[in-house]
């Protein structure tokens, strides 16, 4: 694969797609606050569930959060979350959810307490944007004449999508460009991650994998131009692999969010999803701007893992899919099957709707959001689909020691009653058995907005579920965001520890456990 | 987008052709004032551009002179035209050529003259400067 061919391939990258707007964008900035501004503003004074979509005025440290409960003394190490969290600069307000700036939080469990600290991801952006109190570059849903130079995907880079630690190093993760390297002890930025010579600014996408070697796998992807990355448990890359997928960038491209990992092969869930950035930048908004191809097939690229070329490719009907659960393999009298869990979405109400409503403090219904199974038969190429029901629930999580084996549970947040206020918010958490189907639920109740939760493994047990499940909630009554606890076996019963920060957080998207 | 990074390849090749590295320092020239550099790393390579219709495609002059500061002062001499466009990049590693990442991002510093958009490849239009009634040095930002 040559590097000619791989320029005609770019196409969907932020970067690339950001092109468009800012040639475009006819929105210079005005005089008087926006009408996303002043539309949150008004509706955030009279809905306390709105409160975490203002975003943070600063860094954020707490020495000791207040516990409710009994921590486990086992329960010991640094869980991190990152979300966007900043959304206004002078008169502006950002017009999609995911546009915010990136927010690194740790809660740093010691087996008695728990203090936190949340700092911003110091991007080039993030920095040059708050000296100027202005926004100076385009965003993922928000039209923006750049007024900085542009030198490629990272001058735009929020680092707002993940967190983890891996080889003493905090990665913040975003799609389309760099993750950016924090201090674990700080959190201080120390710069933008280039894993090897001459891939400055390649997309490094913000939902890896580690396997039970300690390997973090990870994919990025440019409209139809993949690439692979494997860095070992030192933090230094093994081996970097690139490939082109056979993908329409009429109807694919505009959005490979999240991959699994099995023993032998590494999933990409292709949507037939496409970005308008330059209807966006003429003030379009929604599905006119984000298209979902409802005759075009949801692709799942299966790729070994030594060698990403010879990938096989199992189409299954259109769908919105961000995030899957786990994948495994298994070989029986059919041949080698890769059974995969994933949330689907057969409309784009959540992208396109509800994620640009709650912007400008409206309500627009998620859309769906379902659990699914496939199982991908590789000698006969065949796939076949199962739904467990039409509950919505998003954020899949399961025991970290299974990824990419057989696993009995995937744990999310979930909504299974109408709620009068959190708009796209869940209510409850969920663990499912996924071969059965049967769940156990618990509760939060009406005052909380439930984020993905955890599973944390009870040292020197190799049982699954042995173990916690972590993971934060906003409280609208309190104005204030804890940690819940749960032991991972019985979360019917409710958390067995609970720490409350002093103050809120802004709602974040996915974080890790590194246990100390 | 595909133009741009087109661009940057017609750069880059015009940059493997044969390169005078002699500074030209014949007096009453005009003299770009190259501004942003890494100081004392690599070489500096400017193509100048006297016509629309060979911007990124033949230069008219080209240069490439050791990285000395931050800033470099460059004259640009005998040249019978009214306007020219410069465009100029860092070679760091000494390969004579913009590098790339595999998906055409430069990896390597990148300016022009006038006032090149902020995103996506500089244009005659937007860089050209005036050169003959040139009465400040002309101004190439990294
Ligand atoms: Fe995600």
């Amino acid at each position: 694969m040559n590097r000619r061919n791989f320029l005609s391939g770019v196409g969907s990258s932020a970067f690339v797609a950001a092109t468009g707007s800012s040639l475009l964008a006819s929105n210079g900035f005005a005089n008087t606050p926006s009408i996303f501004k002043t539309e949150f503003a008004a509706a955030a004074a009279n809905n306390p569930y709105l409160t975490p979509y203002r975003g943070a005025a600063s860094d954020l440290y707490c020495e000791a959060l207040v516990i409710e409960g009994k921590l486990p003394t086992e329960l010991r190490g640094r869980f991190y979350r990152n979300g966007p969290s900043n959304f206004e600069r002078g008169n502006e307000r950002y017009q999609h959810w995911f546009d915010g700036d990136g927010m690194v939080q740790q809660f740093s469990f010691d087996g008695k307490a728990v203090s936190h600290r949340g700092r911003f991801v110091q991007t080039n952006k993030f920095k040059a944007e708050k000296e100027a109190n202005q926004f100076l570059v385009p965003a993922f849903g928000t039209g923006i004449r750049a007024q900085m130079r542009v030198a490629g995907p990272d001058s735009m880079n929020t680092a707002n999508t993940n967190a983890i630690e891996h080889a003493g190093r905090v990665l913040a993760m975003w799609e389309g460009g760099s993750a950016f390297e924090l201090d674990p002890k700080t959190l201080d930025t120390k710069s933008a991650v280039t894993w090897k010579q001459g891939w400055e600014q390649m997309p490094f996408s913000a939902h890896p994998k580690l396997d039970p070697q300690g390997n973090l796998w990870n994919f990025g992807s440019a409209g139809n131009a993949f690439f692979v990355y494997q860095i070992d448990a030192s933090g230094k890359v093994v081996k970097t692999q690139m490939a082109k997928v056979p993908v329409d960038r009429k109807t694919h491209g505009g959005m490979n969010h999240d991959m699994a990992i099995t023993e032998r092969f590494i999933i990409v869930p292709m949507p037939p999803v496409t970005l308008h950035f330059d209807l966006m930048a003429q003030g379009k908004t929604g599905s006119e701007v984000l298209k979902l191809h409802k005759d075009a097939p949801l692709r799942i690229w299966v790729a070994p893992k030594d060698d990403i070329s010879k990938a096989q490719i199992f189409d299954l009907p259109h769908e919105m899919v961000f995030h899957v659960g786990n994948a495994y393999e298994r070989t029986g009298a059919s041949g080698t099957e890769i059974v995969m869990n994933y949330v689907g979405s057969r409309d784009d109400n959540f992208l396109a709707g509800a994620a640009v409503a709650i912007m400008r403090g409206a309500h627009k219904p998620a859309g769906e959001s379902v659990m699914r199974t496939v199982t991908m038969n590789l000698s006969s190429g065949k796939a076949a689909l199962a739904t467990y029901d039409d509950t919505p629930e998003e954020f899949p999580r399961l025991d970290p020691r299974f990824i990419g084996r057989r696993a009995d549970s995937l744990v999310t947040p979930i909504s299974w009653r109408a709620r009068k206020e959190a708009d796209h918010g869940f209510h409850g958490l969920q663990v499912r058995n996924v071969d059965s189907g049967k769940t156990t639920r618990f509760d939060y109740g009406d005052d909380f907005i439930v984020e993905e939760h955890l599973v944390v493994a009870r040292p020197g047990s190799s049982k699954e579920l042995d173990g916690w499940i972590v993971g934060t909630a906003f409280n609208a009554k309190r104005q204030k965001t804890c940690v819940s606890v749960f032991d991972a076996s019985n979360i019917a019963n409710g958390p067995i520890a609970r720490a409350w920060l002093p103050y809120w957080l802004p709602l974040g998207f996915h974080g890790n456990f590194t246990q100390a | 987008m595909k133009k741009y990074l087109v661009a940057f390849i017609a750069a880059a090749l015009v940059a493997l052709v044969a390169w005078d590295t002699k500074a030209q320092t014949a007096s009453a020239c005009p003299t770009l004032n190259v501004t942003g550099l890494k100081a004392d790393e690599g070489v500096l390579m400017i193509a100048v551009y006297t016509k629309s219709e060979e911007f990124f495609k033949k230069a008219a002059w080209m240069t490439a002179q050791k990285v000395s500061g931050a800033s470099m002062q460059i004259p640009v001499c005998n040249l019978d035209v009214e306007e020219i466009a410069i465009t100029a990049f860092q070679d760091m590693n000494g390969n004579q050529k913009l590098d790339m990442n595999p998906i055409g991002i430069p990896t390597e510093p990148y300016a022009a003259s006038g006032t090149p958009a902020m995103f996506g490849a500089p244009t005659w239009k937007d860089t050209k400067v005036a050169y003959k009634a040139a009465t400040a040095p002309i101004a190439v930002k990294f």
